[in-house]
C-alpha cells in the first residue's frame, strides 16, 4: 500500500526524489500565483467551460 | 533584397493574377533566398519537395483561366504543428508522435484556396516556450526569435515566405511578431478551427497567421475562418475578406480606443513605452478618441493561465508521461508537464471561473470602446541564452516576462493582434490592439491605421 501522503502518490510522477524535488522546487514560483488566485471569492460565479450532453447524431 | 520577396500578397497576387509573375518564379526567389539565409536563421525545419510541382499546377491553372484568388500561387510557410499531407509534422520534438499525413483544416482550407507551401518552419517544442532554438532572430542573430511560433516570425522577417502559419497559447503568434516585426494575428477563439493541429491547450489553444501587412492577415484569416466539424469551438460562419476590406481603409477617425493603464504598461521597457505612446497619439491625432480605466482583476491572471496551460498540457502529454517518453523532451519543455501534476482540479476549476469573471470585466469596458491598445511585449527581442531580464531593475524570469501581456487574451479568447510600432536600437517593438469577440473588423481596422502611420506593410530583416 503506497503511502497516501507521499509526494509520488499524489502526483503520479513515477520519479526519483532528488528529480520530484527538483520539480516542486521548480514549481514554487507558479504555486505563489495560483495562491493569490485562490484569495478571489469568485462567489457563485460558474466555470467557463460549460458541459454539454452528447446528442444521437441526427436530433 | 530581392523586389518579390519584399512585396505583400496583396501586390503579389495582382502579378499573378494578371500573369506578369509567375508562381515558379515566386518559389524560386523565396527557395534561393532560404538557401542564402536559413543557415544562419534555421527557422526552417522541412522544405516541401513538392513546392515547385504545386506552384507549376497553380501557373498552368491561371493560365487556363482557372484562377483561384489572392492566395493562388502564393508560397505559404506553416508552423510544424499544423498537420500537411506532403510533409512530416514533429511539433518540434523528437519524440514520435501521431501524424496522420493529411492537411489540418486550416491547412486543407489554404491548399484549396490555390496556396503553395513552401515549408515546415520551427516552433518551441509542442509550443511550450517563447524561445524556439536553435532559430535566432534576423534583425540580430544573437537575439532570440520568440515562440513558440519563433521560425515563423524568422522566416518571413528575414523574406523566405510569403506569410506564415502560427498558433497561439498564451501569446506564440504576436510574441514573435512583436520581436520579428511582424504582424501577427489572433483571431477570436472559435474563428479559425484547429482540428489537425497538435494541442497544447484544447481552451486557450488558437490558430492564426504571421503577415508584412495588417491587409495579408485579414486576407488569410478570412480564408482559414469558418466551421470545422471535427473543432467543436469552432462553429461561426466565415469571415469574408471583401467585408474586412472597408475596416482596412477606414482610417481611426471616430475609433474609440481604450486604454488599460495597469498590468499592461506596468514593467515595460522605456523604449517600448515611448512607441506605444507615440502609436497612441498618433491615433488621437488622426481622430480616435481614447479612453483610459484599469481593471483591478487582472493581477489574478497570471495563476490562472498556469493553472489551466499546465493542466491540460500534462493531461495531454498523460500516455508520454506514463511511459517516460518525456525524458526525451527538452528539459524546459519535460519540468513543464512534470509539473503539470502539481496543479489540483480545484486550481483549475478556480481558474475557469477566473476566466468567466474577467470575460465580464473585459465585455464591460469594450462597451464603450472598439479596441483595446497596449504593448504586446514588455521588451525587445532577448539574447539567445538568457534566462532572466531586468526590466526597472528588478529580474524576472524570461518566460514571465515574454507572455505577460499576452496571455489575458488567451483567457478571453478575445482577437488580438501584433503590429510594428517602432524600433529600439534595430529591434522591432510591437503593438497589441485587441477587441471585441468576433469583431475582428475593429482589431484590423486599428492596426490598418497604425501600419499606414508608420509607412508600412514592415521592412524585412
Amino acid at each position: 500500500m503506497p503511502d497516501p501522503l507521499a509526494p509520488r502518490t499524489i502526483t503520479s510522477l513515477d520519479l526519483d526524489e532528488p528529480r520530484l524535488a527538483e520539480v516542486a522546487a521548480a514549481f514554487a514560483e507558479i504555486r505563489t500565483e495560483i495562491e493569490k488566485l485562490r484569495t478571489l471569492d469568485l462567489g457563485e460565479i460558474h466555470p467557463a467551460i460549460v458541459f454539454h450532453p452528447v446528442e444521437p447524431a441526427g436530433e | 533584397m530581392s523586389d518579390l520577396t519584399d512585396r505583400t500578397i496583396t501586390e503579389l497576387a495582382e502579378a499573378i493574377r494578371t500573369e506578369r509573375l509567375s508562381p515558379v518564379t515566386l518559389l524560386d526567389a523565396y527557395r534561393d533566398r532560404i538557401a542564402a539565409r536559413d543557415g544562419t536563421l534555421k527557422s526552417f525545419v522541412h522544405l516541401n519537395d513538392g513546392a515547385r510541382a504545386a506552384a507549376e499546377t497553380a501557373a498552368e491553372e491561371i493560365a487556363d483561366g482557372a484562377y483561384r484568388g489572392p492566395l493562388h500561387g502564393i508560397p505559404i510557410a506553416i508552423k510544424d504543428n499544423y498537420a500537411t499531407a506532403d510533409m512530416p509534422t514533429t511539433a518540434g520534438s523528437a519524440v514520435a508522435i501521431d501524424d496522420p499525413m493529411t492537411d489540418a483544416h486550416a491547412v486543407a482550407k489554404l491548399r484549396a484556396a490555390g496556396a503553395v507551401f513552401i515549408g515546415k518552419t520551427r516552433m518551441h517544442e509542442f509550443a511550450w516556450g517563447m524561445e524556439t532554438p536553435p532559430t535566432v532572430n534576423p534583425f540580430d542573430t544573437d537575439r532570440v526569435p520568440g515562440g513558440s511560433s519563433g521560425g515563423s516570425g524568422a522566416a518571413l522577417a528575414a523574406g523566405l515566405c510569403a506569410a506564415a502559419l502560427g498558433s497561439d497559447t498564451g501569446g506564440s503568434i504576436r510574441i514573435p511578431a512583436s520581436l520579428c516585426g511582424t504582424v501577427g494575428l489572433k483571431p477570436t477563439f472559435g474563428r479559425i478551427g484547429r482540428s489537425g493541429i497538435v494541442p497544447h491547450s484544447w481552451s486557450l489553444d488558437h490558430a492564426g497567421p504571421l503577415a508584412t501587412s495588417v491587409a495579408d492577415a485579414a486576407l488569410l484569416t478570412a480564408i482559414m475562418s469558418g466551421p470545422d466539424a471535427a473543432d467543436p469551438a469552432a462553429t461561426h460562419a466565415p469571415l469574408a475578406y471583401d467585408a474586412l476590406r472597408p475596416a482596412l481603409d477606414a482610417g481611426a477617425k471616430g475609433l474609440k480606443v481604450g486604454i488599460c493603464r495597469n498590468h499592461f504598461f506596468e514593467g515595460i521597457t522605456p523604449p517600448v513605452a515611448a512607441a506605444v505612446e507615440a502609436a497612441i497619439d498618433g491615433l488621437a491625432a488622426d481622430g480616435a478618441t481614447i479612453t483610459e480605466f484599469e481593471i483591478p482583476e487582472l493581477a489574478y491572471g497570471l495563476g490562472a493561465i498556469f493553472a489551466i496551460e499546465l493542466a491540460s498540457s500534462t493531461a495531454y502529454h498523460d500516455r508520454r508521461l506514463a511511459r517516460g517518453d518525456v525524458a526525451s523532451f527538452s528539459e524546459d519543455v519535460r519540468l513543464l508537464v512534470e509539473m503539470g501534476r502539481f496543479v489540483t482540479g480545484a486550481d483549475y476549476l478556480q481558474a475557469e471561473r477566473y476566466r468567466t469573471l474577467i470575460g465580464h470585466r473585459w465585455a464591460e469596458k469594450l462597451a464603450d470602446c472598439d479596441v483595446v491598445i497596449g504593448p504586446t511585449m514588455p521588451l525587445t527581442a532577448w539574447r539567445v541564452g538568457e534566462r532572466t531580464v531586468e526590466i526597472g531593475g528588478a529580474p524576472e524570469s524570461v518566460l514571465a516576462v515574454a507572455w505577460r501581456l499576452t496571455y489575458p487574451w488567451n483567457l478571453t479568447g478575445l482577437p488580438a493582434i501584433s503590429v510594428p510600432c517602432g524600433a529600439a536600437e534595430g529591434l522591432p517593438i510591437g503593438l497589441q490592439i485587441a477587441g471585441k469577440a468576433f469583431d475582428e473588423a475593429a482589431v484590423l481596422r486599428a492596426a490598418a491605421a497604425v501600419e499606414r502611420r508608420q509607412g508600412g506593410p514592415f521592412r524585412k530583416a
